[in-house]
């Protein structure tokens, strides 16, 4: 592959609207759970439970999806909405645990975080197993449709690109903008950050450290869940094992480029969507796949030696918090 | 003081029996409720507990056979398991260990293919080998870690990724015989092969046995490790780091220094669980063998509270489990993940032990004060 | 000995706001409040004062809502209350001022002022303008001047702590805690505490006023109560009580207010320092050029206010952070370039300010942390490993020497008192015969006994010619023992001064900057 060769592969890829639209796409589960990230840990608790949280979601997402059709008389339109309540309901208790270990219990909150992921690909292995009988996959389940919406997707090159899309792709993004909007901008956004700078003197002025904690550990239970819901209702139509493949880390990169911040998270995911994005071009990219499917894994690695040092966490996170 | 130094090493002794017996009970007692919490979810599921959990300890160690593939499954646990241990006394922690033991296994067992010197020389030059590429492996997180601070958790984690699929590259594009549909090597040559018990111990290994060097190997390496974290200004310092970095720096320790070290021997420790693997039981380097090694080592380290020596008994047991494990499927069609939802929870008791640990403390500080010289304290009422 | 002398009393009036009857508060080991009484009065400024570790914080903890206390009772307005946690504290009007700042860095002052009761508009968004506009009223009425978008980290010492007095007031606080106000002030800065003081009590609000200073207690206060070891051993008016009479009840005994230092002449120069640049956490320029040197023999004073480059100085010259430029000697070498364990070796010694942070391992067992610094010098490292022999032998005769309480060596450093682990420290860092040793606080939070103890160590060395920089936030502390004195102003030496003839009014105004420029 000569030069030539190579800068109009790059200006394919970057010419065509079908990049950007797979970018966008495929950089919501990781902005979500990255959000998800920034508001757990902007109030001070540390939570690499994200990828047990997302595998728990997508795998929930899945089985109310699929009973929701099967058994609870929903239309196969209607049975991912079920299972997306389903996914994020499951999120925030599963995040609990992570709220019982790391707040009340105050534990190393990334040890905790540990044991939920290894928990959670047991849990979800085993209970594919007992539930749908077959192992390592659940049958196929009713999944969304992209839904364009009227008028504006048909803005050329824009459109397809920004208006049609799943429904959990535009939440996504409308969640980036509320998020930074509610961290920065309200009483609570205010005290949800002083939990995570200065417990202490939150707590002296009678802010409940423990209540901001939860809030935090439940937004990124939640957000975790529907971020696994994207993975199993929207970017396939089913719950394999194992199928975050460590996204929920690279989320956690991607939060720490965004500087902790909703917004930056959402747009540090971008950058990761579209390295991931890659793997469907292998035809145009002459390189193995292996190497392709790699570019996430190593893209993270160089974001993190770069934003390190210039991105600050807040102050007291990772510390447990007790009143005396 | 005539007999202090006696006295005192006999008070030394009762203290730390004392210590050990204390500190076991929390794990046994995490185990304990973990069985019972999976027992309850196999109960749940329609799966009988009480047959489940005999299949699984038939499986693990009645018979001669079960027993082997258990002592042979825990090998490669107790090096990941020392391995995350080590790490985690310089309060790193090496969640990556999946894929230092992959690129570790994969670099001896290619040469293992290569070369056919003669023992003496291939097994030691295969074994470093191995434990120097998963040193490799973990040198970059651990630069990283020293110079940018970047998490450890996410360095690692992604360079196992990165090793997950270079490795899968590798076997297949590389190392594998192009005739045959098996993602695997060639087997490596007879002498780089581990010797069986059989042949190196045969008054006590009559009958041949799968059982092979490498458990000599994990003893040994635990010991080593031990004596290195314990008795050296080395295993001091990384300690020290671990336990207060600030002060460390203040009493001359280089923190950036040891971090690296630290992930080299924790990567190193993982290169060679990987290593032993290939050596002394596949004979070849396979596409995704390891069975999560990597990961499991983590319970095991946790459950031995980080102790190199404790290394050895939990990474028996979870070679149990994994063994009776698979029977437990077999038999009472359990589906084997029930192991990681076992693991999961031990690590989440194991963690939950900083409340018992605080308590612990300040239960010592309390009886310490009453019984102590100066300490007053108690009671207010004192002379001035 | 138990005096008791309560001369002011008073008779039950609706003049008085708070009445604490009978508060004992535990700690594992501790007994930190034994059935204290303690009223205020409405106007008054009612100083609570102890040494260190005395209970006085505590206390007033319990009244604020931060512990629970184990017996006793609390009435505010003659009306009984529980109070269960800063926010009950708040709504019933008693607001405190810490000790350490409560307040958070990144965030602005109308940010950390308004936080937990913050006003919004409409639509629930933060309403930072009506934040800053009640800011300005409060800060007009009371005569606190402050920089309401200014970032805390931004701000002077000063300004925080009126910050944090506005915070108090903002919530509309009526009862006033202060604790030790005047810890991070210097001289000047604590006649204008005292007059916002006053104008507080002008005001209508009432005042608790913590200190472990006499001549403090005795400026401002109207009534002071003695607190030692947990218990109330006095109440009285101020103006009817001298100075001598409060130091004897604080520490129960007649206390030597001064310490015997006897006449000798230093040696050569034994540390030179010469523009000393060195950066801070952020980056920003904390010591800009600072030179000096020490001679062996001598005692030199680092005065001056916490917050003006003490902990860059001490990590500095040790070796924990690195300089920007300037050069420090020792001896005739020039060891600028030379990390800690180099320094170390070449006889430059650390008692660090923050003894639980750099000082110990706290999770490590005396004989280990008697180790710390000591780890690859022969005979504590052998050929193939460490002597724990020999070590845990020199950990049990430093214990000894040092008179270090604990039943054992085995045990791990946490358990030690504060003043124990200070002498912990100190046998390490003493027993491996420095030739220069940087003192940072070395008697911050200790009682008078180990204080004593610290100080006497302290002049042993100089006797036996070792150099001892002596950083300490306690100008008496810096007065009695020094024999020159320089003033760390912003990062700058303003002000030398051979401690025989040093004048505290002319040092005060060094550390306020009042010299600066000269």
């Amino acid at each position: 592959m000569d030069i030539g060769h190579a800068l109009g592969v790059v200006l394919d890829i970057l010419s065509a609207p079908s990049t950007y639209q797979a970018m966008l796409r495929i950089s919501t589960p990781l902005a979500l759970a990255a959000i998800g990230g920034t508001f757990c840990e902007r109030t001070g608790v540390v939570n690499i439970a994200l990828e047990g949280i997302m595998l728990v979601g997508a795998f929930a997402g899945a089985v109310f999806s699929y009973y929701a059709q099967a058994s609870w008389g929903f239309s196969e339109a209607m049975a991912p909405w079920v299972g997306l309540i389903g996914a994020v309901t499951t999120g925030m208790l599963f995040s609990l645990l992570h709220g019982l270990g790391s707040i009340h219990l105050r534990a190393d909150q990334v040890v905790v975080g540990a044991a939920l992921n290894i928990f959670a690909l047991g849990a979800t292995g085993f209970l594919t197993q007992a539930i749908f009988g077959v192992a390592g996959a659940s049958p196929r389940v009713a999944s969304f449709d992209p839904i364009a919406i009227p008028g504006l997707a048909r803005i050329p090159f824009l459109g397809p690109v920004l208006f049609n899309h799943t429904p959990i792709v535009y939440m996504a993004a409308v969640i980036a903008v509320a998020g930074q909007f509610i961290l920065f901008r309200t009483p609570l956004g205010l005290r949800l950050r002083a939990a995570g700078e200065h417990p202490k003197a939150a707590d002296t002025v009678g802010v409940s450290v423990y209540r901001m904690r939860y809030i935090g550990v439940l937004i990124s239970g939640a957000l975790g869940g529907l971020a696994g819901a994207n993975l199993s209702l929207e970017s396939v139509s089913q719950f394999s094992e194992n199928m975050t493949r460590g996204r929920g880390f690279i989320a956690l990169a991607a939060n720490i480029f965004g500087k902790w911040t909703p917004l930056g998270s959402w747009l540090s995911s971008l950058l990761f969507g579209f390295a991931e994005s890659l793997k469907l071009r292998t035809q145009v990219i002459d390189l193995p796949p292996e190497f392709i499917l790699m570019m996430p894994y190593v893209l993270t690695l160089v974001v993190l030696a770069g934003a390190m040092g210039r991105a600050v966490p807040p102050d007291a996170i990772g510390k447990p918090y007790s009143k005396q | 003081m005539p007999g202090a130094a006696g006295g005192a090493r006999r008070r030394r002794i009762f203290v730390a029996a004392k210590r050990v017996g204390l500190s076991l009970m929390q794990p046994v007692a995490s185990v304990i409720i973990a069985t019972v919490i999976g027992g309850v979810v196999m109960a749940a599921f329609g799966f009988d507990p009480f047959s489940g959990y005999a299949g699984l300890f038939r499986y693990a160690f009645l018979s001669e056979f079960n027993f082997t593939v258990t002592v042979l499954n825990s090998i490669p646990l107790i090096f990941t398991g020392l391995a995350v241990a080590f790490a985690f006394r310089c309060g790193l922690f090496n969640i990556g260990a999946e894929g230092q033991l992959m690129v570790g296994s994969l670099f001896a067992g290619w040469l293992g293919t290569l070369i056919s010197l003669p023992m003496v020389i291939t097994v030691p030059l295969l074994l470093i080998v191995g434990a120097v590429t998963g040193a490799l492996w973990a040198l970059l997180p651990g630069i990283l870690k020293a110079t940018t601070g970047a998490h450890e958790v996410i360095t690692t984690m992604m360079m196992s990724w990165i090793g997950l699929y270079l490795t899968s590259y590798l076997v297949k594009n590389v190392l594998m015989d192009p005739r045959t549909t098996l993602p695997a090597s060639n087997l490596i040559s007879e002498q780089a092969r581990l010797l069986t018990l059989n042949r190196v111990l045969p008054f006590l290994f009559r009958s041949p046995t799968r059982l092979h060097l490498g458990v000599v190997l994990a003893v040994l390496a635990a010991v080593f490790i031990w004596y290195l974290l314990t008795r050296t200004s080395l295993g001091f310092e990384v300690r020290a780091v671990g336990s207060n970095p600030f002060a460390a720096e203040a009493g001359g320790v280089s923190v950036r220094r040891n971090v690296i070290v630290a992930l080299l021997i924790s990567g190193a420790l993982a290169g060679l669980g990987g290593t032993v693997e290939v050596m002394g039981l596949h004979y070849r380097v396979y596409d995704h063998f390891s069975a999560g090694y990597g990961f499991t080592g983590i319970t095991v380290a946790l459950l031995a509270k980080n102790h190199p020596l404790g290394v050895i008994p939990a990474a028996l047991l979870f070679g149990a489990l994994t063994n009776g494990g698979a029977g437990m499927q077999l038999k009472a069609g359990i589906p084997i993940d029930i192991v990681d939802v076992l693991s999961g929870v031990i690590i989440f008791l194991v963690a939950a032990e900083e409340l018992f640990n605080a308590l612990k403390r300040r239960q010592e500080k309390r009886s310490l004060l009453s019984r102590s010289m100066g300490g007053a304290e108690i009671d207010g009422r004192s002379e001035a | 000995m138990e005096e008791h002398i309560q001369t002011s009393r008073g008779p039950e009036s609706a003049d008085t706001v708070v009445r604490l009857t009978g508060i004992s508060k535990f700690f594992p080991g501790v007994v930190a409040n034994d059935r204290i009484d303690l009223d205020l009065r409405r106007g008054e400024i009612h100083a609570l004062l102890g040494e260190n570790g005395a209970g006085k914080t505590t206390v007033m903890n319990v009244l604020y809502g931060l512990y629970e206390p184990d017996a006793g009772a609390i009435e505010i307005e003659g009306r009984q209350v529980r109070i269960p946690s800063p926010r009950t504290a708040l709504g019933l009007g008693i607001g405190m001022v810490h000790q350490h700042f409560m307040l958070i860095q990144k965030f602005t002052i109308a940010e950390n002022v308004v936080l937990g009761h913050e006003p919004h508009t409409r639509a629930r968004t933060l309403d930072l303008r009506e934040a800053r506009r009640r800011l300005r009223e409060l800060s007009d009425t009371f005569g606190l001047e402050v920089d309401p978008d200014r970032k805390v980290m931004e701000a002077s010492v000063g300004m925080q702590q009126r910050a944090e007095i506005l915070k108090a007031l903002y919530a509309g606080a009526k009862i006033l805690i202060l604790d030790e106000p005047t810890a991070v002030l210097a001289p000047q800065e604590v006649d204008d505490l005292f007059g916002t003081v006053r104008s507080l009590t002008k005001q209508g609000l009432s005042i608790f006023f913590i200190s472990h200073k006499l001549e403090e207690v005795t400026e401002i206060s109207d009534r002071v109560t003695v607190i030692r070891r947990g218990r109330v051993v006095g109440t009285l008016d101020t103006p009817s009580t001298t100075k001598r009479e409060l130091a004897q009840l604080m520490v129960g005994r007649d206390v030597v207010l001064q310490v015997e230092k006897e006449e000798h002449a230093a040696g050569k120069e034994i540390l030179r320092v010469e523009d000393l640049v060195v950066r801070d956490q952020r980056g920003l320029t904390a010591l800009k050029g600072v030179s000096f040197a020490v001679r062996e023999g001598e005692i030199l004073g680092v005065a001056g206010v916490d917050g003006n480059g003490q902990i860059e100085l001490e990590e500095g010259i040790i070796g924990l952070r690195k300089s920007a430029s300037g050069r420090i000697l020792f001896g005739e070498e020039d060891i600028t370039s030379h990390g800690v364990r180099g320094r170390i070796d070449r006889g430059l010694g650390l008692v660090p300010q923050d003894r639980q942070k750099r000082g110990l391992v706290l999770d490590f067992d005396l004989a280990e942390n008697i180790l710390l610094g000591n780890q690859w010098k022969r005979p504590y490292a052998r050929l193939l490993g460490l002597d724990y022999d020999y070590i845990r032998a020199q950990a049990r005769s430093a214990v000894e020497e040092f008179d270090v309480r604990t039943p054992g060596i085995e045990v791990s450093a946490r358990t030690l008192s504060g003043g124990n682990q200070q002498k912990l420290i100190l046998a390490r860092e003493i027993r491996r015969g420095p030739r220069v040793l940087v003192a940072a606080q070395p008697t911050r939070g200790l009682d008078v006994g180990s204080i004593e103890f610290v100080h006497s160590r302290l002049l042993e060395l100089r006797a036996k010619g070792v150099g001892i920089i002596l950083i300490s936030y306690e100008l008496e502390e810096i007065l009695s023992l020094a024999d020159r004195i320089i003033v760390l102003y912003e990062g700058e030496v303003v002000y030398q001064v051979a401690g025989a003839g040093a004048a505290r009014e002319t040092i005060g105004l060094a550390m306020t900057g009042g010299l600066a420029g000269e």
